[in-house]
């Protein structure tokens, strides 16, 4: 479980963060969601420690790592070792193949053999549905497919906690919902702690377990992705008419 | 240009922190040595044969004089080549090449996240991407210099004869005249600072990028351009101090 206290976040004089508390739940799909520069991506980089917070505590199952001392430097090292990232361009190494992105995090962070990390690596691709793919470079790759082997990346370590950033952005419909649909598996089987910044209404709706609304920094609102069309708060009405498969249902909502 | 200096303190400070598995570091380590060494030896034979030969032929013209012995060109392209050419004029010309490449690898990759990404994994970004490619100049570059002093008195030998009229004799003569084994140690101390300079400062410039594809490109300039005046200052400072 992931816990956010009081966490606040500048940049100079512009506080881009303001007192968020939330807590994110293992085995679940945690969505956080808002407009383009509300704070969803520096409070995911916050969460991961690529910023650091000017107050307030980030603890994962108790532990806090927020500081900037020795002793949270190396919690943060501990924890960032049970962490997978999914970028929002994937952030695959251009100088590996495929299937060495995948081995890369295992040669650094365990001691199995080369043909166990090579065959747990293949395990990882085949479970994203690109067996076959291990010898292409990334550059060969198109969008969804770059996104599925930097969730197999991820997943290599088996790692407790998931973080996606923006998993859709640049994908179509069709490819989207496999990307959801691969992530919201993988939560269930791993029983890890996913969370998931996105703006995708179709993501929200089809996989938020729990549903995280930050506007302008602050955390606006949360419930699960049904709860939220029944919500009659004006920020989240605007962000859901936004979408138009929101909106529909939201003319269908105000019609009966 | 304080803060600059500030934050390239802090950045060695981080690249110079324990890397990670020792196999994995050395593989790295070599692979740099391919990319920025080997790939480097065509411009330097090139650069540093046309050179030795350029300064071979302006010491025959400006040293023609009854009075001065015609080996004392060889021994004077010699103590050139050894003294500043090899060392300053081709490390300038790898801070051109290396620095770049270099600049723009790391700044590509921070713009694409991959710094991120090796961040999050739990690793020391800078001391796995960075320490690599000072170690690689380090081991490697006075190699460049060594290949670079033999091809610019190849080139400088080629010069005399063929086009200044020597004999192979007089110019080889004058190559061994008055050995002096401390030159060779001077060119090599300031191989080793110019390296240090060329893969740091350029690894400063390339891992700090902020923005996009403009911003890499103002980095790699940066680099380049802030690596030849280290080189250009460190050798005034370096000559006062060694000779």
């Amino acid at each position: 479980m992931i816990e956010i206290r009081n966490l606040n976040k500048f940049f100079g004089d512009k506080q881009v963060l303001f007192d968020i508390n939330l807590t994110l739940k293992p085995g679940l799909c945690n969505l956080i969601i808002g407009q383009s520069g509300s704070g969803k991506t520096v409070l995911m980089k916050t969460m991961v420690g690529l910023l650091v917070p000017d107050s307030g505590e980030i603890l994962f199952d108790g532990r806090d790592f927020a500081g900037k001392g020795k002793a949270d430097r190396e919690t943060l090292t501990a924890i960032r070792r049970q962490i997978g990232m999914v970028f929002q361009g994937g952030a695959l190494f251009d100088s590996l193949s495929v299937l060495e992105n995948v081995v890369f995090p295992m040669d650094m962070f365990t001691h199995k053999s080369r043909s166990e990390k090579l065959n747990r690596a293949k395990e990882c691709l085949q479970r994203v549905d690109l067996q076959g793919a291990e010898k292409l470079s990334p550059s060969e790759l198109s969008g969804g497919m770059r996104k599925r082997v930097a969730i197999a990346r991820a997943i290599a370590v088996e790692p407790r906690y998931l973080f996606c950033d923006e998993p859709n952005s640049g994908l179509d419909p069709r490819t989207s919902e496999l990307i959801d649909t691969l992530i919201s598996e993988i939560t269930r089987e791993y029983g890890i702690t996913t969370v998931i910044n996105t703006h995708d209404m179709n993501s929200v709706l089809k996989i938020g377990d729990t549903v995280n609304f930050i506007y302008e920094g602050k955390l606006w609102w949360q419930g699960n992705g049904r709860d939220i069309m029944e919500s009659d708060n004006k920020e989240i009405i605007h962000f859901l008419e936004a979408s138009e498969l929101t909106k529909r249902l939201l003319a269908k909502r105000n019609r009966s | 240009m304080i803060r600059e200096l500030g934050n390239y303190i802090l950045l060695m400070g981080k690249v110079f922190s324990p890397p990670g598995k020792k196999r994995l570091f050395w593989k790295q380590v070599f692979g740099e040595v391919g990319q920025l060494g080997f790939d480097s030896i065509p411009l330097v034979s090139l650069v540093s044969i046309f050179v030795g030969a350029a300064i071979a032929i302006q010491l025959q013209v400006n040293m023609d004089s009854p009075w001065i012995p015609l080996y004392a060109v060889g021994f004077a392209t010699r103590k050139a080549i050894v003294m500043e050419l090899a060392p300053t004029i081709i490390g300038l010309i790898l801070a051109g090449k290396i620095g770049s490449h270099i600049a723009s690898q790391l700044g590509s990759m921070r713009i694409t996240e991959q710094i991120d990404a090796i961040e999050v994994m739990g690793m020391n970004s800078a001391s796995y991407l960075v320490l690599p490619k000072i170690i690689a100049c380090l081991m490697f570059n006075p190699v460049l210099i060594m290949l670079s002093i033999v091809a610019a008195l190849f080139g400088g030998w080629w010069a005399a004869v063929s086009i200044g009229g020597m004999t192979s004799y007089e110019f080889i003569y004058g190559l061994q005249s008055f050995p002096h084994s401390f030159d060779l140690a001077y060119a090599i101390i300031k191989t080793l600072v110019f390296a240090f300079f060329i893969s740091s400062i350029s690894s400063f410039y390339g891992y700090t990028v902020q923005g996009g594809a403009l911003e890499v490109g103002r980095a790699s300039t940066k680099a380049v351009v802030n690596s030849s005046i280290a080189i250009i200052l460190s050798n005034l400072v370096l000559t006062q101090l060694l000779m």
